[in-house]
């Protein structure tokens, strides 16, 4: 069994992983102990074989009373309208669009490990690299859900893509960034899912093979594609992924700047800007890491992997954190430069505004959490402890929720005429949408989790020879 | 016979013929139908196929009607006369007139199929327009909450049988000798007021009491002291070039307000040539409309205001020569105004005007000494022609008591209401349960008829023929333009037949008296018939009625020491109108419940104003924060042994140690949309010299610690720190103005002139090709008064949301005033305010039309920025891109048939006018559903109505034809819209004025809306 899982699913004996030929001494080994092809299959199958643990039940327990809790908010909001929101005529975006910019954040992690990492070569992608990109997807997919509630009549949103139709033909207006964001987002979706996909093809043939009964092992040759682990399947698979990673590079690139268009193409002082591109992609693979460490080290802990997910790996996200951190924080800086050194009154107004006016603590909390804290990690003490970094995962993912909060809600609320400023404070409805987005988000990571191979068990493989303790035995005494 | 075949019955089998011809027949049983209705002649023929198939078609599908589909409930409305020009699609006016004895407006009513749907102004009568109360009008006669019929101790009863009861009722009062009282709002109508006589004349202990609710009655009985005559004046602003007013609201709530804007604003024009304008000096406590609208404004408290008229009159008396009066302390305003008042009224002798809003006779006798001195009589003001407020404080007060002395047998109550507004309601509604025969005119079930024993409501003026003859020598029709829609009758009938009079039809009767008493006095036309048509096509007619000189003659001196003096120490409180609620008759409209106010921008509720050093110093509230918060502060205040708790508003520019309350809330009676909102402030009403003063005095107040959320429309109102700076409202001095007439404007012109001010995109070609619309607002002529935006409401069915929605910033007013203050929030003498009207920009470079993902809002070729609604999804991008903030959504379903009622506070579902209310919309407009924006279309209903009518014709349009309903109901003419590609129209002219400027026109947005900056009339350069 375990020989025939090997020869189907470990990577051909080619020289295509020949820059992990050598690993430097100096490095952190990418997985720690003992291990074989065997017990790395062991390692990552059994989640999905073993009956649940009870940490498990309770956790989808919670989830998805979360989720059918949060989804009376998503029907009243359907069933009377966007006025059961708090949004008002100064301030017609809020939490929806707080939410949704704060979820497609999140989900630029996943591209950027997957994609990135992948084309420069980074051998500890492969330890988090699948689970990040679930995350991306299942972040997309929440994101996803606020542009839909947050429109007036969902039921006419098919009018924002251009097909043919009866009406004239009457088209889209190219104009709009709203318009951009949905090729945006439906690309990145796309790309994100088929990279995904393919990568869990020759983890679903190991499933497939070690599976007992014939159910479980008809579903899993379907979800496999009926992959066999041939020359040519292995081939085509490392074309397509390299492939999908450049398509998706761009994307990383793309679809925050294009979200950050919304902001940037208005006349709204404060949303008129033009660091926004750079800022917001920053931004997002700042919080989409800090998604990512705050699932990791529980699932990590949850699942037995803490061999699979090093200290090495969290301490190599807290330092893509501490450098986009640092990058952000530098833009809030700028901005406030910008808006002094403009001589544009409605422009200072906006700033002074956001750092004093009567959404300061929005401001102070953004600064704290994503400027300050994350200073921290220059130790690397710090960046190796993992109660610390769990904590500042979380106050990222509060800071750079705040931080959307803060460019829409203190954008609009004073905005150019001062009859129409006005305040804004959420419903338990708005409440309620983000908590069914929350619910969404983990019932589908959990059942990821046991379902899908957390870890890329292949890929893992790959750096097996130069990490495991074993190999690097073996190579000693040769 | 073939052994194989099968036979069914025995005759088959034996071939019976009988047998086979019933083969041939489809069935074979006699169907089973009514012999008359299928069967042939000779009885033996059945229905064919095709008949049974058309009976069952028709049964069915009549079945399923009748039984499953709703049929909807026609509720046809007839013409009272059918007008044979009718068309489906085509609106009809008519022309009528609005008296409701607080306001008079000569109007034109547009129809649509038969309803009502707008009010517009009536050009021929010379005014520009009209107020908020009445283009709110048309909304009464939908109110599903009137009676609907005759009702005797509360329950439903025809109106022959009440007659009945009456006349037997009627006949035992005359027959005992006890009084019988009308007490009646204030009528302009001369046919009313001859059947008011001749019922005196028949029944010689017939009283008429005439009761306003905000009365009047110092005014009239000071004329009556000066002049003889118990009338009010009619003032001519146009001839004032210095206006002193004290505690007048003569633009806003006065009767003939929307008058006395138009005349006003002839004098507040300058020109670049001519750059001369009225000089306006108020003295007041609260922030009233006219005196935010004054050149110099400083706080008075009411209890000072005849001190302050004595110590103006003494300092002309000086001036004039005459004997001053004795012992009275001299008192002195901020800047000197009191001062520079008397120095400026002197200059302007027969040219000023000295104004007071006092309802104390002495007081109003001093003012009239001033004038007299100033010698304003005969030349801008015309002495007691007026016929507007006739009640009297005095009659009331003595009608109760002779109710309470047994002496009254029948009481009348016709359009008043003094179970609710009398300050001493108490003691009326005491009386009225002595009086034997009690009877209401009113159209509800409100206060006062809730008292009496028969209900006999009167017509809407919608729906009746009336007249009205407000000052001498003018008369106006009013006729009826929709057929009852209850089963009410005119009041005016109801007296004829109770009285047994010949006539009983009131449309004869008002004929018969036009015919005896106004046709006589005209010579133009000889026959009456046409004279009458022409009255009722006109809606409104001149005559030579005889004007009397009337001398003025009174002992200012002797009668000046009777005014009560006061050194204003204490806290004080004022009482006063809105502009929307006026006296609180019309509680019921949600338009005018919703309708913010001009100063305090607060909706469906009053409050207490106070001024913001009071606020802070003794009531502890954090001013710079308030602003934001709609939770506010609810005091307790107590004066006159009554005692109610309201919140907190914080009004610049009030006067320290005052508290202003609005009249009219508070209302139990009122329906389903005036119930309850707010407190009744008509208690605090203090008796002075026998009339009611708007004004208390030994005021106490306790903070109560409970917080009351304010439906504000806006909340912030201080241009301060940058703001000023920002180019949202322009203004300046006359001075400046003088020197630079394009001062306000030049520094954000050199800007967006200048070569540093770079687009990316070409400047867009609506101008020059075709129509452009565009519209001009001068700032300088706006005061305020938000007839506009009722008009707007009625015109484009724009959605009421009710008090909450408010609250939550969801109102849905296209067009919105915005009020903004300059000076020092602590010192409410230097206040300063300025309105700004604020609609859709129609941006030629619109940041709305770029962001929408669907293409939902565009430009059209004439630049309008136009909005397809069932193409919007409801992103509400546009509504953030708008620098105006003028796009509105509509966050729940506020006009759908089936919630509707529940923003309007109409009647509830289970009722069969659950519709009515939606009778007003404006078959032109869409209704907008839930999840769309909205916003200001430039009316461009009307612009298409203009265009086609001008293709009809086969001519050009011309500038003017078109009319935005904003525009066409503006008195102060403050609005101008046209086509900007036509280098003659009005809009083109004022484009190109000195003082014109778009608002944030450095956004680059190429607004199609021009401000002309607002000048005032100040001496310093500012």
């Amino acid at each position: 069994m375990s020989s025939e899982a090997a020869s189907v699913t470990a990577p051909p004996k080619g020289e295509y992983h020949a820059h992990h030929a050598v690993e430097s001494p100096l490095r952190e080994p990418l997985i720690r102990g003992d291990k074989d092809y065997h017990q790395i299959t062991e390692d990552i199958c059994s989640p999905t074989e073993n009956k649940p643990g009870l940490l498990w039940f309770i956790a989808i327990g919670i989830s998805t009373t979360v989720l059918g809790v949060g989804s009376f908010a998503v029907l009243a909001t359907l069933f009377e309208g966007i006025g059961m929101w708090g949004v008002n005529k100064s301030i017609d975006w809020g939490w929806g669009i707080t939410n949704f910019v704060w979820w497609v954040g999140i989900g630029h992690a996943g591209t950027l490990i997957s994609a990135v990492l992948l084309l420069f070569r980074q051998g500890w992608r492969t330890g988090v690299n699948r689970a990040a990109e679930a995350m991306t997807i299942f972040a997309v997919l929440c994101a996803a859900q606020f542009p839909l509630l947050h429109a007036g009549r969902p039921w006419t949103i098919f009018f924002v893509f251009p097909y043919p139709n009866t009406r004239g033909p009457l088209w889209v207006n190219f104009n709009s960034p709203l318009l951009w964001d949905v090729f945006a987002i439906t690309t990145y979706l796309l790309v994100s899912l088929l990279f995904w996909y393919s990568g869990l093809l020759p983890d679903f043939a190991s499933i497939r093979d070690r599976a007992k009964s014939k159910l479980r092992k008809g579903i899993y040759n379907t979800l496999s594609f009926g992959w066999i682990g041939s020359a040519r399947h292995w081939h085509r698979f490392e074309i397509l992924s390299l492939i999908l990673a450049g398509l998706a590079t761009p994307l990383v690139l793309s679809v925050h700047t294009i979200v950050s268009f919304d902001f940037a193409t208005s006349v709204i002082p404060g949303w008129h800007t033009t660091i926004f591109p750079p800022y917001f992609v920053a931004g997002a693979i700042f919080s989409g890491f800090a998604m990512v460490q705050t699932l990791m080290i529980i699932t990590r802990k949850v699942l037995k992997l803490e061999d699979y997910i090093t200290l090495g790996h969290i301490d190599a996200m807290n330092r893509v954190i501490l450098l986009t951190g640092s990058i952000v924080g530098v833009a809030y800086i700028t901005e406030l430069f910008v808006a002094w050194y403009s001589g544009n009154i409605y422009e200072q107004y906006a700033f002074r505004n956001r750092a004093l006016g009567p959404y300061y603590w929005a401001y102070w909390t953004m600064m704290s959490c994503n400027v300050i804290s994350p200073q921290i990690f220059w130790f690397r003490g710090m960046r190796r402890n993992l109660y610390v970094t769990f904590i500042m995962s979380i106050f990222i993912n509060i800071g750079m929720w705040f931080e959307r909060f803060v460019i829409i809600v203190t954008s609009l609320h004073r905005d150019l005429l001062p009859s129409s400023w006005n305040m804004y404070s959420p419903t338990i409805s708005e409440l309620g949408i983000y908590m069914f987005t929350f619910g969404l988000f983990f019932t589908l990571f959990l059942l990821f989790a046991r379902a899908f191979p957390v870890i890329a068990i292949a890929e893992v493989k790959t750096v097996l020879k130069l990490s495991g303790e074993n190999f690097k035995r073996k190579k000693a005494t040769h | 016979m073939n052994q194989d075949k099968h036979w069914q019955s025995v005759g088959e089998a034996a071939g019976d013929p009988a047998v086979e011809q019933l083969k041939k027949n489809e069935f074979q049983e006699k169907l089973p139908f009514d012999a008359g209705v299928l069967t042939e002649e000779g009885g033996n023929v059945n229905a064919s196929r095709r008949d049974f198939l058309k009976m069952f078609g028709f049964s069915v599908s009549a079945a399923t009607l009748a039984a499953s589909c709703e049929i909807p409930v026609r509720k046809a409305i007839p013409y009272v006369i059918k007008p044979e020009e009718v068309t489906p699609g085509k609106a009809l006016h008519y022309a009528s007139t609005f008296s409701d004895g607080s306001d008079y407006c000569s109007v034109l009513v547009k129809t649509r199929e038969g309803r009502p749907i707008k009010i517009e102004v009536n050009d021929k009568s010379g005014a520009n327009g009209t107020n908020a109360r009445v283009q709110a009008s048309v909304l009464n006669l939908y109110d599903a909450e009137r009676l609907r019929g005759a009702k005797a101790m509360g329950e439903d009863i025809s109106w022959e049988e009440v007659d009945k009861k009456i006349g037997a009722d009627f006949k035992a009062v005359v027959e005992s000798g006890q009084e019988i009282v009308i007490l009646t709002a204030t009528i302009l109508s001369p046919s009313t007021r001859n059947i008011f006589a001749d019922f005196q004349a028949k029944y010689p202990t017939v009283k008429v009491v005439t009761y306003d609710a905000v009365s009047y009655s110092g005014m009239l009985e000071a004329n009556e002291a000066c002049f003889g005559v118990r009338n009010l004046s009619q003032y001519d602003f146009s001839k004032a070039k210095t206006i002193v007013g004290f505690a007048a609201d003569f633009l806003g709530t006065w009767p003939t307000g929307e008058e006395n804007t138009q005349a006003y604003m002839t004098m507040r024009r300058p020109t670049a040539k001519n750059p001369k304008m009225s000089r306006h000096i108020h003295f007041e406590a609260g922030m009233s409309l006219t005196g935010s609208n004054a050149d110099l404004r400083a706080t008075m408290k009411p209890s000072q205001e005849g001190m302050a008229i004595m110590n103006l009159y003494n300092n002309l008396a000086v001036l004039a020569g005459v004997e001053q009066i004795p012992n009275v302390p001299k008192i002195e305003f901020a800047g000197n105004s009191l001062g520079v008042a008397s120095k400026e009224l002197w200059e302007n002798k027969g040219e000023s005007l000295v104004l007071s809003g006092s309802n104390d006779t002495n007081i109003q006798i001093v003012v009239n000494g001033i004038n007299n001195l100033l010698g304003n009589y005969g030349n801008s003001i015309m002495v007691a022609e007026s016929a507007h407020r006739q009640g009297s404080d005095k009659a009331v007060n003595e009608l109760i008591d002779s109710i309470n002395s047994g002496n009254v047998g029948a009481l009348f109550i016709n359009n008043v209401n003094p179970s609710y507004s009398l300050p001493n309601a108490d003691k009326f509604n005491e009386a009225v349960k002595k009086v034997g025969l009690t009877v209401s005119f009113n159209e509800r079930m409100d206060e006062t008829t809730s008292m009496v024993k028969y209900a006999c409501p009167d017509h809407n003026y919608l729906e009746a023929w009336n007249d009205a003859s407000p000052v001498k020598g003018q008369y106006s029709i009013t006729q009826p333009t929709i057929q009852p829609i209850f089963k009410t009758r005119p009041m005016q009938e109801s007296l004829l037949k109770w009285s047994d009079a010949e006539v009983t039809n009131y449309y004869e009767y008002i004929q018969n008296y036009w015919q005896a008493n106004v046709f006589t006095k005209q010579s133009a036309e000889s026959n009456f018939q046409n004279f009458w048509d022409k009255a009722v096509h006109d809606g409104v007619m001149r005559v030579e009625d005889e004007i009397e000189s009337r001398e003025f003659s009174a002992n200012i001196v002797e009668i000046a020491s009777n005014v009560k003096l006061s050194n204003g120490d204490g806290l004080e409180l004022l009482l006063y109108e809105k502009m929307g609620m006026g006296d609180g008759r019309y509680s019921n409209n949600p338009f005018l419940q919703e309708l913010p106010d001009p100063i305090t921008r607060a909706t469906w509720d009053n409050y207490a104003c106070v001024s913001p050093k009071y606020a802070s110093e003794v009531l502890g509230i954090n001013i710079k924060t308030e602003a934001d918060i709609r939770e506010k502060d609810v005091i307790k205040i107590s004066a006159n042994g009554y005692s109610i708790e309201l919140p907190v508003l914080i009004q610049p520019g009030q006067a320290n140690n005052t508290i202003a309350i609005a009249l009219g809330y508070g209302r139990t009676h009122a329906g389903r949309a005036g119930n309850g909102v707010g407190q009744n402030a008509y208690p605090f009403l203090s008796m002075i010299n026998g009339t009611w003063q708007r004004y208390a005095t030994g005021v106490k107040v306790e903070k109560t610690g409970k917080k009351y959320k304010l439906a504000l429309i806006q909340t912030q109102y201080m241009l301060d720190g940058d703001l000023p700076d920002r180019t949202v409202l322009k203004d300046m001095s006359l001075a400046a103005y003088k020197k630079n007439p394009s001062g306000a404007v030049e520094k954000i012109k050199k800007y967006t002139e200048s070569d540093h001010f770079v687009a990316i995109y070409d400047k867009p070609d609506y101008r020059g090709n075709g129509h452009h619309w565009a519209m001009a607002v001068d700032l300088n002529a706006c005061t305020g008064c938000s007839a506009c935006v009722v008009a707007c409401n009625v015109e484009n069915n724009v959605p009421v949301v009710g008090k909450e929605e408010v609250a939550r910033a969801h109102e849905m007013h296209w067009i919105r005033i915005d009020r903004y203050y300059k000076g020092d929030v602590m010192d409410s003498d230097s206040i300063e305010s300025a309105y700004q009207p604020m609609m859709c920009q129609h941006c030629d470079n619109a940041p709305c039309e770029n962001v929408c993902p669907v293409a939902a809002t565009n430009h059209s070729s004439e630049g309008l920025n136009q909005m397809a609604y069932n193409r919007c999804i409801g992103t509400r991008y546009c509504a953030n891109n708008c620098p105006y903030k003028v796009r509105r959504f509509n966050w729940f379903d506020y006009m759908g048939a089936d919630s509707f009622y529940i923003y309007n506070n109409d009647t509830d579902k289970t009722d069969t006018y659950t519709e009515l209310g939606r009778m007003v919309l404006n078959p032109d407009v869409t209704v907008r559903s839930r999840g769309v924006i909205e916003k200001c279309s430039f009316c461009v209903q009307r612009i298409q109505e203009g265009k086609l009518n001008a293709k009809k014709e086969n001519r050009k349009l011309a500038d003017g034809d078109i009319k935005t309903a904003c525009m066409q109901v503006c008195s102060a003419n403050a609005i101008v819209f046209g086509d900007l590609n036509d280098p003659k129209s009005e809009v083109s002219k004022l484009y190109k004025n000195e003082r014109t400027y778009n608002v944030l026109e450095e956004m680059h947005t190429l607004p199609s809306v021009g401000y002309m900056a607002k000048v005032r009339n100040k001496k310093e350069n500012a």
